[in-house]
């Protein structure tokens, strides 16, 4: 028969669709709502940046870097009352530039780089909770910058971000209070609403909402709190902070190793 | 033996206040001396006064310029008001990152000051010893003078490139084509000459 050109044609084989058909998703696994992932973190392993720390929980990999002082580029900033300590007055004092990025091959699906708004929520979320932190006074007119960059999301990933990024700050040799440490939760969407510490992606994904605590734990006060979902009673959300609290509590001694080893691996300085 | 070194991380508590005084790298709260760095902590122990606790890094730790340092600049522009610099040293620290300065007509020099001409006194691409005298406010950069016999420019180039000998404290002259420039010339410090 000469060339039918009406008709598109078929391949020539045929295989059964199944073939083709996505694998069926794992439910998340019943698990203790408080446990925490083992957590590898190690500090002052790039050698170009001031400071940086990568930290590792689960599958979600973040690597932080931190660079600066430099001078702060010019803003509009309101005069304030001089802060005490020999700081420098409010509108003198330094400024904390956050930016977190998304890989490409962080998620599922390949996202590109311009990840759009949640990227920037992320970005303000960890400046807001690394400020109080950071003893911002002794840097007059000069601005710090932490970039965050997310390897793979296994799950919390806010929280990991904030945890690599306190760590970076404190191997730059930036004069901070405290630490910042970060932990994430999630609530379960069938009743009972439990609420889990430290979800995993497959748990985040089917979650009713989620929540990120970053706490100060040697001045045990909460610095930062973003939380996104469905009601529910006060109580439940009040029972969430507790619980991410005290899963930030139970992480500190972790991260207090890594930066005594990375300190001990810098050498001891010499004496003045 | 060296005794052992104590590394702490920031926040963690060091002693009470009755036992030390803060250095640098610590701050203090309710009574206690917090660390403020992650690096060794040091106990200097002074006789009569209370030992100081310090906590140090290996590298000093950026400086910043801070009121009452000298600092070394370069010209950068200049105007019939002011004279922009970028601050390149502080102290003998070189800095990594520069810092902008400006040096008022009314700064230059401590007499006569209503009638210095900053064309006769700097030239962009001098080096300049200057004073910090305010981190400024908002808007503005490092305020700096150069209102001293030790303060002013220290290298200069003239018009054919050639660096400059300082003849006097307001004149410099090219050994090339010894044509005399206007600076406000440094008086520096013998000790800090090398030949």
């Amino acid at each position: 028969m000469p060339g039918d050109h009406r008709r598109i044609r078929g391949p020539e084989e045929s295989q059964p669709p199944q073939l083709y058909a996505a694998d069926k998703e794992e439910e998340p696994a019943a698990r203790d709502p408080t446990r925490l992932r083992p957590v590898y973190a190690r500090a002052g392993l790039l050698s170009q940046a001031k400071g940086s720390a990568y930290l590792e929980a689960g599958g979600t990999k973040v690597l932080c870097a931190v660079s600066g002082p430099r001078q702060a580029e010019g803003g509009e900033r309101g005069g304030g009352p001089a802060g005490a300590g020999g700081e420098a007055p409010a509108a003198l004092r330094g400024r904390l530039v956050c930016d977190f990025r998304r890989a490409p091959f962080a998620g599922r699906r390949r996202r590109a780089p311009p990840g759009g708004g949640e990227e920037r929520e992320l970005a303000l979320a960890l400046q807001e909770a690394l400020e109080p932190a950071v003893r911002l006074g002794r840097y007059p007119r000069a601005q710090l910058e932490v970039s965050a960059l997310l390897l793979e999301d296994g799950g919390s990933a806010l929280a990991a971000a904030l945890t690599a990024a306190a760590l970076a700050l404190a191997d730059a040799g930036v004069e901070m209070y405290d630490l910042v440490v970060g932990c994430g939760l999630s609530r379960v969407p069938v009743p009972p609403s439990t609420w889990l510490l430290d979800p995993t992606r497959l748990e985040e994904e089917r979650a009713a909402a989620g929540l990120t605590v970053a706490l100060m734990p040697v001045l045990n006060q909460v610095a930062g709190l973003l939380g996104s979902g469905e009601g529910s009673s006060t109580e439940s959300w009040a029972d969430a902070v507790r619980m991410g609290i005290e899963g930030c509590q139970r992480l500190y001694p972790v991260l207090q190793q890594c930066l005594v080893r990375a300190a001990r691996r810098r050498g001891t300085p010499a004496p003045p | 033996m060296a005794p052992p070194v104590r590394y702490c991380i920031p926040g963690e508590r060091l002693c009470n206040l009755e036992e030390a005084s803060p250095g640098s790298g610590t701050y203090t709260r309710h009574g206690y001396i917090f660390s403020s760095l992650a690096g060794c902590m040091t106990k200097s122990s002074e006789n009569g006064a209370l030992p100081v606790v310090s906590v140090m890094r290996e590298t000093e730790s950026q400086l910043l310029p801070d009121v009452g340092t000298i600092v070394t600049c370069k010209v950068s522009s200049i105007n019939s008001r002011f004279a922009k610099v970028h601050i390149l040293y502080v102290g003998s620290t070189p800095l990594k990152n520069s810092f902008r300065g400006t040096i008022r007509k009314e700064d230059v020099r401590a007499t006569e000051k209503d009638k210095v001409e900053i064309y006769k006194s700097f030239h962009p691409g001098d080096i300049v010893l200057a004073k910090v005298i305010s981190l400024g406010d908002a808007q503005s950069n490092y305020l700096l003078t150069t209102a001293e016999n030790e303060l002013g420019v220290v290298v200069a180039h003239s018009e054919s490139g050639v660096q400059m000998v300082p003849i006097s404290w307001c004149e410099m002259q090219c050994p090339k084509t010894h044509t005399k420039e206007f600076r406000k010339v440094a008086r520096v410090q013998p000790e800090f000459l090398q030949t």
